[in-house]
């Protein structure tokens, strides 16, 4: 048995053993339908890059600095408690697949977002009169 | 001939056409499942890191590279996903895919695969290091990946990626030969 032999027969079991579930490739379909023409924020740091694996207890709160807002992720009972600091726009949406939140942003550029459930999730801040800027995806 | 098909199938995308986003997804879904699977994730998390993967993908049509790369660009934004998840869970619960292989009961792997030759090729590969099972994870679902992504992906050094696979699979081999089913 050469080597890509036995890989293609490696390949075959794992998708027999751990296959993707069938809901898994739908939801991977619908993620072309959350496209959309903001401009990207550009990510500066993200505590969940840069904290040690195997650190009990620093992951639960989540801080990320885009180019234009700071976001805090506190996970709750009821989903993720957002607070987050806005360089730009007047109201800040939360998306995640199939859902979004909308809140203002007060003058001093902070804004809170309640009961967003964790898994993809994305932030756009809008301006009336200007391109929205969203985040990138990533899990919360 | 694969290589042009990703790049027309991006263009296709970007240009509103679901069915080639639905032929990217199911001819990569397999591979970024793998890879969130190969570091462990729960299936509840491998399924939101394969999620975010192709919401990150559908956003970055046009800002693909190398479309022959693709499987490469995958790997890399799924692994970090996968690890920025990790971080934030803090391996409190790690999950063992393969804990009970060494129990005398069938698992249910077991059960799904049968006692045949599958079985002891499952057997074998689940007596491999974390590193090994991690590294041929990859290389059977995406061939194509260059070594170097390979390498990039399972966090070792391009140049000990050849040595470090060959000795995986040879591994691997010899310990299928010693269950009689390499002859």
């Amino acid at each position: 048995m050469n080597d890509r032999t036995l890989l293609d027969a490696l390949a075959g079991l794992l998708d027999r053993v751990d296959p993707p579930p069938p809901a898994l490739a739908a939801r991977a379909r619908t993620a072309f339908t959350e496209r959309t023409g903001a401009l990207p924020a550009r990510l500066i740091t993200d505590s969940a890059h840069t904290t040690e694996t195997g650190m009990r207890g620093v992951g639960r709160i989540r801080t990320i600095r885009f180019t234009e807002l700071d976001l805090r992720l506190e996970p709750t009972g009821t989903g993720l408690h957002v607070t987050g600091l806005a360089r730009t726009g007047t109201h800040a949406v939360a998306h995640w697949p199939g859902g979004a939140r909308t809140t203002p942003v007060d003058p001093s550029g902070w804004f809170h977002v309640d009961h967003v459930p964790p898994g993809p999730v994305r932030f756009v801040l809008r301006d009336e009169g200007r391109p929205d800027i969203a985040t990138r995806w990533f899990v919360a | 001939m694969q290589d042009q098909r990703n790049a027309e199938l991006l263009t296709r995308a970007h240009h509103g056409d679901q069915r080639a986003w639905r032929e990217l997804v199911d001819r990569h879904i397999r591979l970024v499942w793998a890879v969130a699977r190969s570091h462990r994730l729960s299936p509840d998390d491998a399924a939101d890191v394969n999620q975010t993967v192709w919401l990150i993908l559908a956003e970055n049509l046009t800002t693909i590279r190398h479309p022959e790369r693709l499987s490469a660009w995958l790997t890399t934004t799924t692994r970090r996903e996968s690890l920025a998840v990790l971080r934030l869970r803090g391996r409190e619960q790690p999950v063992d895919l393969w804990d009970s292989v060494d129990e005398d009961e069938p698992t249910p792997e077991d059960l799904a695969i049968g006692l045949d030759t599958d079985s002891r090729l499952w057997r074998a590969y689940t007596t491999l290091t974390d590193r090994c099972r991690q590294i041929l994870h990859l290389l059977a679902f995406a061939p194509e990946t260059p070594f170097r992504q390979v390498a990039d992906a399972v966090g070792i050094p391009a140049n000990s990626l050849g040595p470090t696979r060959g000795r995986c699979l040879e591994v691997l081999r010899r310990r299928l030969a010693r269950m009689e089913v390499v002859r």
